[in-house]
């Protein structure tokens, strides 16, 4: 039974899938192009230069692993909600079973990418000499990627899992917990000045990506080349 | 039509033959432009700062009007403490912690036995705690009033009072010494942010430092005259100086304070040695072997952030198997 739904995932996903396979190879790449100890500037500008560019990039890489999460999610549902469920409907499985193997197939097929960006970062850092004092990380920054896009894609699988209602429920919600405790911060410091320090917006966005909060991975240190 | 034709001239002005573009301003001109607006930048500051505390002095000189609201005393090491009733224990056990864990060896401190720390925690922003003027005893009250919001873990507050507790320490060096001159406002000292400005420094002397050379580490430290000093003032971590200190002082262990005290006047070098009662070398080596062992590792936190991560997917996988749309009833 898993290996029919891994495949029929798969045939969904891989027209967008190989796009972000091949971006995830190539961003490590183009995050070292030009650097190295080449031998013709102090150790000590190299390793300016070598840190300074490469965190230019730094952002790309929980965006292509956030971007990776949502297509594998949405692709998950999209022939089910097409089709009416039907296919699912015939299957001789629980709906929990169904919903478990579906989203083990994502989890899998999350692996391409992580594992395409694990080799372009190994083969992005044979390219180049690192100077004394730097140390490369293509296996925690792989790590990471796959624990975004882990992220990402739970996320939106667990949304599109559901009714309608309840996706507008759960996005209704986090825009009322942004915009609601943004309100009532104001609302209260006007009444209780000594309470005006404490805002629900900075309050509810360290609460997310702070630790224990769900957006924590994709925040932190994502640097392939570090001291 | 006015304007559009003012547009057009605008556009193509840069274009027109023989006119001169202005000169960029040199590197030179503008580090003089900068340093001219140095003195309005000192006294708005300098004014800031005064306003602050004359707001802080009337709000106390109110407050102390009002009917006295109790507060307890507690020590901790050399340290007294006074707070509010119902934070005492918690005073005592952060204060003990960083007592313990970062000063234990700096005995015998005037500037510290002298002080008297205000501590509050609290969920809103804390009024200043009015200390009874007969039971301060004319000494120098210390205020660590935090918010909950702000400061929201143990670890915050141990951070905040660790500073606190540096600040008042620095109080024993006399102003305008060749010591104060040298440690300047360098706040207690973060391993790790030392050894990220080191590592990614654009000096020889950084990079010398951290292969062995111990001339490397007294150059980037400022520890090689007045000239090195100033040469190397974006190289050095601005809180590496109290981080040698301190090491000076863990080396020297008893007495090594007042030791240092002893020689506040003489050049920073001579006075770390002394006060540690090693060799140049020696307590060059030590500093550089704490550098090294606070190098700053990419990995750090990761496995927390996994067991997070996977927490929560797991959380997300479950309501996705109880989610359903399939109510063909």
């Amino acid at each position: 039974m898993y290996q029919p739904m891994l495949f029929i995932h798969w045939k969904q996903v891989r027209h967008v899938l190989i796009p972000f396979v091949v971006a995830a190879f190539s961003l490590p790449m183009l995050a070292v192009q030009g650097l190295g100890t080449d031998g013709s500037r102090a150790v000590s500008v190299e390793i300016y230069q070598i840190v300074s560019s490469s965190q230019l990039w730094l952002p790309l890489f929980p965006a292509l692993a956030g971007g990776v999460g949502v297509v594998l999610a949405l692709t998950a549902w999209n022939w089910d909600h097409k089709l009416g469920h039907v296919y699912a409907l015939s299957l001789p499985v629980a709906r929990w079973e169904y919903a478990l193997l579906k989203m083990s197939a994502g989890v899998v097929l999350g692996l391409l990418p992580t594992i395409a960006l694990w080799l372009g970062a190994h083969l992005a850092l044979a390219t180049i000499t690192l100077p004394t004092g730097l140390t490369a990380y293509p296996s925690h920054l792989a790590l990471r990627f796959f624990l975004a896009t882990l992220m990402a894609y739970s996320f939106f699988f667990a949304l599109g899992a559901g009714t309608i209602r309840t996706t507008l429920w759960v996005v209704g919600g986090l825009l009322a917990l942004f915009v609601g405790s943004a309100l009532v911060g104001d609302l209260v410091a006007a009444y209780v000045p000594a309470l005006s320090e404490m805002s629900g917006l900075d309050l509810a966005t360290r609460w997310l990506v702070k630790v224990g909060g769900p957006l924590q991975v994709f925040t932190g240190n994502w640097s392939l080349i570090d001291v | 039509m006015v304007t559009l034709g003012f547009g057009a001239a605008v556009a193509i002005a840069p274009g027109i033959p023989g006119q001169q573009l202005p000169t960029p301003p040199t590197e030179h001109e503008l580090l003089e432009t900068i340093e001219s607006l140095r003195p309005e930048l000192e006294e708005a500051r300098r004014l800031a700062e005064a306003a602050t505390a004359r707001r802080r002095t009337e709000r106390l000189a109110e407050l102390a009007a009002r009917p006295e609201r109790p507060s307890e005393w507690v020590q901790a090491g050399p340290i007294w403490i006074v707070t509010p009733p119902g934070t005492a224990e918690l005073a005592a056990e952060v204060f003990a912690d960083v007592w313990r864990e970062d000063f234990a060896a700096l005995t015998g401190s005037p500037a510290l036995d002298n002080a008297v720390f205000a501590f509050q925690w609290a969920w809103a922003r804390p009024d200043p705690l009015v200390v009874d003027p007969a039971s301060a005893a004319g000494r120098p009250i210390h205020r660590v009033e935090l918010t909950r919001f702000w400061v929201g873990s143990r670890d915050g507050l141990r951070e905040r009072v660790r500073e606190a507790v540096w600040s008042t320490l620095k109080g024993d060096i006399a102003e305008g010494s060749p010591l104060a001159r040298w440690l300047g406002a360098s706040r207690y000292p973060s391993g790790e942010r030392i050894a990220r400005h080191v590592a990614l420094s654009a000096a020889v002397p950084s990079r010398a430092c951290l292969s062995g050379v111990l001339t490397g580490c007294e150059a980037i430290l400022g520890l090689r005259g007045e000239a090195e000093y100033a040469r190397l003032a974006t190289a050095r971590p601005p809180d590496a100086p109290a981080q040698l200190l301190l090491q000076a002082l863990r080396l020297g262990g008893e007495g090594a304070w007042a030791r240092l005290l002893a020689m506040q006047h003489a050049s920073p070098l001579e006075a770390l040695v002394w006060a540690a009662a090693v060799d140049t070398d020696i307590l060059m080596a030590s500093w550089r072997s704490e550098l090294v062992d606070h190098r700053p590792t990419a990995d750090a936190g990761l496995a927390t952030t996994a067991g997070t991560t996977l927490l929560w997917a797991l959380a997300l996988a479950l309501f996705a198997l109880r989610s359903t749309r399939w109510r063909i009833a």
